[in-house]
């Protein structure tokens, strides 16, 4: 599916999106990289764990998230709950866990599209732009 | 020679009765045969009692020590009858001979009963059997705990499997999709995008497995509904289009329900991309019963009629490969699939198979026949 130029991802100051992937499977993670790209936004990353996620967050803040659940070292819910206060990063959760537990807690972070895996690039992007238009 | 010893044993010439000794007072008399008579009656159903239990009891340690007191039991009732007898008629012989019987089946039972003295004496007492009892339900109850607790493991196991596979499938399709970045070719771009939606449709069995109960059959009704929910997010110029599933509580073995997937993403996907042209508003439908062990899926579109056969024009890579793909999985099923005839337009694809049994059923069929037999005979 090509971009249509109405469907690139900004910010409303007109600068380019900024995106970390964290994600730990390494094409999917490029997969997630290029669609982000196809739509005009920058790829933070990807990175691969939790800890690598909060560092990097911390050198480049992001403008939003697209965070795997299920990391190695890791909860990435937990992880994006401190993204997103330390940094004010929107967050887009991008994973194969829909059981009713993740789908609660999920549900109880807020605020937060969930783009179920497999991804679909319509999806995704939707999910990212309405992560982005929500008020802050 | 016989004769003698039949005069010996039953003679009563010359012989005094033993009435005589007691002088015949009937204080004393009466007295002795009732006494005698009580313990005759006595030591003839004794014996009856030990024979008895040593037959129905055959698996007894022994039984002859039973055979032995009652022999010998029996003798000396025998002995107390003839006492009663020669009070008046003096059959001394034959009490003689009774009772040299009785004392050599006495002495008998006297001797050979003391060897079994220790092995009775070994034998375990309530407390040791009890404890013995205590200390194998105890091992049962470890065992069981192991048995829950690796069967739990497995199903952890299996569950993880399922979720393995359908990250690797997910995988997959990412690698199929940076492939298709790489060519400006509609047509590649196209032929790879029907691939990556293939391999889509295969990982929603394992997600619908990870997330059942089971993990080994699939709820088909709601892996419909994932189904269109995913066809429909791929898709959004399809947003004209309603899709919807109607099922029954079908649940297939993973055998079954992958190449019942594919077929079904393949069929509304061809109905999503060819029979609405224009933003043609409409309505896709699909339809899962199973009856009588026949499992029925129907795709039933009110578009312009483009079953798969003829959408060779969009469908790239030859005409009708969507088709070849319906009719080998069907096949692989073992069924068929065809597309009816539709008046006033659409298209109405039926396929339909014999369902197979889960792993679960088959092993349930195979051990429920054993117990019903060892319960039909226990009654």
């Amino acid at each position: 599916m090509k971009a249509e130029p109405g469907d690139r991802l900004g910010r409303a100051d007109g600068r380019e999106l900024r995106v970390l992937v964290v994600e730990d499977e390494g094409l999917v993670a490029l997969d997630l990289a290029s669609i982000v790209e196809q739509f005009g936004g920058t790829v933070i990353g990807p990175v691969a764990s939790v800890s690598e996620a909060l560092r990097s967050a911390a050198q480049q803040p992001p403008d939003v998230a697209l965070m795997d659940i299920r990391l190695p070292d890791g909860d990435g819910i937990d992880a994006a709950h401190q993204i997103r206060e330390r940094h004010g990063a929107r967050i887009v959760f991008v994973t194969g866990n829909t059981d009713p537990e993740t789908l609660l807690r999920i549900g109880k972070f807020g605020r937060a599209p969930l783009v179920p895996k497999p991804i679909s690039i319509d999806g995704l992007k939707r999910a990212i732009q309405r992560a982005c238009r929500d008020p802050e | 020679m016989i004769d003698s010893l039949t005069q010996w044993l039953f003679s009563t010439d010359q012989l005094m009765p033993h009435g005589f000794c007691l002088l015949w007072r009937p204080d004393l008399v009466w007295t002795h045969v009732a006494a005698d008579a009580t313990i005759a009656l006595s030591y003839f159903t004794i014996p009856l009692f030990l024979v008895t239990l040593a037959r129905r009891r055959s698996d007894l340690l022994f039984t002859w020590p039973f055979y032995l007191f009652g022999t010998f039991i029996l003798l000396c009732g025998t002995t107390h009858l003839l006492s009663i007898i020669s009070f008046w008629r003096p059959i001394y012989g034959l009490e003689a001979v009774v009772k040299v019987a009785t004392g050599l089946a006495s002495i008998g039972t006297a001797i050979l009963v003391w060897p079994l003295l220790p092995r009775l004496l070994s034998l375990p007492n309530r407390e040791a059997l009890q404890r013995v009892n205590e200390e194998l339900e105890q091992r049962v109850a470890e065992r069981t705990e192991e048995v829950e607790r690796a069967n739990q493991q497995l199903t952890v196991l299996l569950q993880e499997v399922h979720h393995r596979v359908k990250n690797n499938l997910q995988v997959v399709a990412s690698m199929l999709r940076l492939q298709q970045r790489r060519f400006a070719d509609a047509q590649l771009r196209d032929a790879l995008e029907r691939s990556i939606s293939r391999v889509h449709a295969m990982s929603l069995v394992h997600q619908a497995l990870y997330g059942s109960t089971n993990f080994v059959s699939v709820n088909v009704g709601s892996y419909m509904r994932k189904l269109i929910e995913y066809v429909q997010q791929a898709d959004p110029r399809v947003a004209e289009v309603k899709i919807e599933a109607t099922a029954d509580d079908t649940a297939l073995p993973i055998d079954q329900s992958v190449p019942l997937a594919l077929i079904a993403n393949e069929v509304v996907t061809n109905a999503l991309k060819h029979a609405f042209p224009n933003q043609r508003a409409g309505r896709v439908r699909i339809a899962v019963a199973t009856e009588g062990g026949k499992v029925r899926l129907e795709v039933i579109d009110n578009g312009v009629g483009a079953p798969l056969d003829q959408s060779g024009a969009g469908e790239q890579g030859g005409r009708g490969f969507g088709m070849q793909i319906v009719h080998a999985l069907a096949q692989q099923l073992g069924g068929s699939a065809r597309y009816e005839t539709v008046a006033g337009g659409g298209a109405h694809f039926v396929l339909e198979f014999e369902r197979q049994d889960t792993p679960a059923e088959r092993a349930r069929g195979a051990g429920a026949a054993p117990v019903e037999t060892a319960a039909a005979a226990a009654r």
